[in-house]
């Protein structure tokens, strides 16, 4: 589910650039814009936080916004037909190559600290973040 | 001024990314972080916007986002204690990287 969650996210942060791009190019289309692109931000919050549920909060945190930022740029000059710079590809090429890196680069995705997860006691369920119990044998 | 703005926007997003890992942690908090996690990033614009006023609005949002992002994943991983390789700590660097680029790196808007 992760992905669908990422790829909603992203979805989200590029429609609302676009909304908000949109919205200064007219006076009338501000205000619309200024409010439908700020519930669609953050209401995209709510699909990172479940992202946050399951997965290390840096990585999350890396795809979500790395990823959002990229496909929101993309969707700005492909809507608006801006022209990128080179050193603004070479952004691009580096985002690209940091999610890949923060995705691939390790299998040490564990996070402890502030949380509600528990240690679980023998034949007792701990909450684990999807309002099922983990009950152990 | 604008280190303090700057400062400022960067305390802000930490607390909002903060709130927004603390919420999913269970079903009790998730609304209440999931407001004022929103609340903290939604009022952190104010503070960009007074930066507006007297730098480049590329430079100041570049800067901002960039910060920002390298910033609340420090504190991420300080607080929520999370374990990344080498390889990862170099992927957070070439996103942080690669935002800034993106943002100053314009021949001009």
């Amino acid at each position: 589910m992760n992905l669908l969650w990422l790829l909603i996210f992203w979805t989200m942060q590029a429609s609302a650039s676009v909304f908000f791009k949109y919205g200064s190019t007219s006076d009338a289309r501000w205000l619309p814009c200024f409010i439908g692109g700020n519930i669609i931000g953050a209401s995209s919050i709510w699909f990172l936080m479940l992202l946050y549920k399951t997965m290390n909060p840096n990585v999350a945190m890396g795809l979500g916004a790395g990823g959002g930022f990229l496909v929101a740029q993309i969707a700005l000059a492909v809507v608006f037909h801006s022209q990128l710079s080179f050193l603004q590809y070479g952004g691009l090429l580096a985002i690209t190559a940091g999610m890949f890196f923060l995705s691939m680069g390790g299998n040490v995705a564990q996070e402890r600290g502030v949380s509600d997860v528990r240690e679980p006691e023998r034949g007792k369920g701990a909450w684990r973040g999807d309002g099922k119990g983990t009950v152990l044998p | 001024m604008n280190v303090l703005w700057l400062v400022l926007f960067w305390a802000m997003q930490v607390i909002a990314s903060l709130l927004f890992k603390y919420g999913s942690t269970s079903p009790a908090r998730w609304l209440p972080s999931f407001i004022g996690g929103n609340l903290f990033g939604v009022s952190s614009i104010w503070f960009v916007m007074m930066l507006y006023r007297t730098m480049n609005a590329n430079v100041a949002w570049g800067l901002g986002l960039g910060g920002g992002f390298l910033f609340a994943q420090i504190a991420l991983a300080l607080v929520f204690r999370s374990r990344l390789s080498f390889l990862q700590y170099g992927g957070l660097v070439a996103i942080t990287g690669g935002m800034v680029l993106l943002t100053m790196g314009g021949a001009g808007h």
